[in-house]
């Protein structure tokens, strides 16, 4: 039984598709409720997270693991929801208005995803209206902004004025290329983090201060 | 000193009489730019530009129909779609036509040093295979993807060879490989996948007594020693506001290649605070009066810089630097 949960944790950690797959399969059949399941699969994730903030390892060995949590939760996502398991806390997600750039803020969301958060991902380009509609919609714990273009800066200050045009209970973080912790200050972020893996440390602490 | 004999001073590691200046100022103010001069040839001419950087020839692409039919459908493209290929004709000479043309106005005509635009492998194929899967790629298909860089590097070197006989003075080899912080891939990738390629290119180039640069955004610290030793002569930029220092670059790499840098984009040029703008040009000018910098903005100015802080900019390092 143990066997196949640390498979499993392994085979996020290496990013393996197939041993995911078959690992996941094999909890399972052996009886293992899907929380215990659920668990090796944000143990893996963890382990990744911590290598990429330590630069041990890179983006693609963050993207073949997220993709492999991803095959492993195809599996996992319906035995969680017979057993009524949820994630406790939603993330709505998206790139400024005026930014067509997606890498940073989709890894930002496996990641999250692979801390057990309910993602709701907008893509790029995305107005500010949507943003604070989606969060409001899906009764969002956190509202998480991707710039990478300087250009694109005016649009997040723009959005978060929005978010904060009425007393949410939503926190939101920001992150990109451009983006730095003085600059959060300045349009009244919550929280800015510099890497996907210290988006997830963030919004672990957010999340349990509120 | 020519123009062209400024900044081949500088990739020469010899002193110049000035310092070279340039500026990747069309994309987003040509119209600011017309408004105010007329056009950006004039902006070029009235700055006294040393440099000019050059697009055209053909675009690389990978020829076949069912591939063809895949990518028109949006559907997901992996190496072995494309391994097998030819790709199209890198020399196609009417597609040249403009880049003779540039040729003439700047190098003939002005005496300015020419150097073209050519595709690098990772930026280049991410129009293959878009960046995310391109990433996951170098894990999953690493066979594959080595050979469709083989090919890929080929005709980048045929590519250049064309643009030499034309009489371009330096081939720049555009493959963003930073991100803010790191590397996006690790330096194994870099080495296995990556560094042949170049190398393929640079000798080439070198071969023929043409000079190479490259063109890489953000943080590329890890890989700075294979820069090295693919013999490139010019990195642009070296971006300060990404981890690369420029205290470090005349500690430990000045004496291999030049740097072309100056105005950060990320930081200094655009946001309207004049006084850091001059801070940024003195302190350019204080540390590499002796060589070693060709002026340059580090990347395309952006379109929230004003006319008027772009010739303020202008108007500081010319003063700065040709009084």
């Amino acid at each position: 039984m143990e066997n196949s949960l640390q498979k499993l944790t392994e085979a996020i950690k290496t990013g393996k598709r197939n041993e995911a797959r078959v690992a996941t399969q094999a909890a399972l059949d052996a009886g293992i409720v899907p929380e215990s399941i659920l668990s090796a699969l944000s143990e893996g994730m963890d382990d990744v997270g911590c290598r990429f903030k330590a630069n041990n390892i890179f983006v693609p060995e963050v993207l073949v693991a997220a993709r492999a949590m991803k095959t492993s939760m195809e599996i996992l996502g319906p035995e969680l929801v017979k057993s009524g398991i949820e994630p406790e806390h939603t993330l709505v997600i998206g790139t400024v208005q005026g930014d067509m750039h997606d890498i940073g803020k989709n890894l930002v969301a496996m990641m999250m995803k692979g801390a057990n958060f309910k993602v709701i991902d907008l893509g790029t380009n995305v107005p500010a209206q949507t943003i604070l509609d989606a969060a409001l919609e899906h009764k969002a714990d956190l509202v998480g902004l991707s710039a990478l273009l300087t250009t694109t800066m005016p649009a997040m200050r723009e959005t978060v004025t929005l978010l904060r045009t009425e007393r949410h209970p939503f926190k939101v973080i920001i992150g990109g290329a451009p983006i730095s912790q003085e600059f959060a200050d300045e349009i009244g972020a919550d929280g800015f983090a510099t890497d996907a893996a210290s988006t997830v440390e963030l919004a672990r602490s957010l999340v349990s201060s509120s | 000193m020519t123009p062209r004999e400024r900044v081949e001073a500088v990739i020469r590691h010899e002193k110049p009489d000035r310092m070279p200046i340039y500026g990747w100022v069309r994309f987003n103010m040509e119209d600011k730019i017309n408004d105010r001069f007329g056009s950006v040839e004039a902006f070029e001419d009235h700055y006294e530009f040393d440099l000019a950087h050059l697009f055209g020839g053909p675009e690389a692409n990978f020829l076949g129909e069912e591939y063809a039919a895949k990518k028109k459908a949006g559907a997901t493209i992996e190496p072995p779609d494309v391994v097998d290929l030819p790709l199209n004709d890198p020399e196609e000479d009417q597609k040249f036509d403009d880049l003779r043309a540039q040729i003439k106005h700047h190098k003939t005509d002005r005496s300015r040093f020419v150097y073209v635009q050519t595709p690098g492998l990772f930026e280049q194929l991410n129009t293959v295979f878009g960046i995310e899967d391109h990433l996951c790629y170098f894990l999953e298909f690493p066979d594959e993807l080595k050979e469709v860089y083989r090919k890929q590097a080929e005709w980048n070197r045929k590519f250049a060879g064309k643009c030499l006989d034309l009489g371009v003075d330096m081939i720049h080899v555009s493959d963003d490989w930073g991100s803010q912080k790191s590397l996006l891939f690790s330096p194994k990738v870099w080495w296995d996948m990556i560094y042949p390629g170049h190398k393929l290119v640079a000798d080439y180039v070198k071969g023929r007594g043409g000079y190479v640069s490259l063109h890489s955004d953000g943080d590329i610290n890890l890989v700075v020693d294979g820069i090295k030793k693919i013999g490139y002569d010019v990195v642009h930029p070296w971006q300060e506001s990404a981890g690369m220092s420029y205290e470090d670059f005349l500690k430990n790499h000045s004496d291999s290649f030049s740097i072309m840098s100056g105005y950060d984009i990320q930081t200094t040029l655009g946001f309207g605070r004049l006084d850091d703008v001059r801070s940024a040009a003195e302190r350019v000018v204080r540390l590499f009066g002796d060589g070693g910098l060709i002026f340059c903005t580090t990347h395309f100015v952006q379109d929230h810089c004003s006319i008027d802080e772009l010739t303020y900019a202008y108007d500081t390092i010319c003063n700065l630097t040709r009084t």
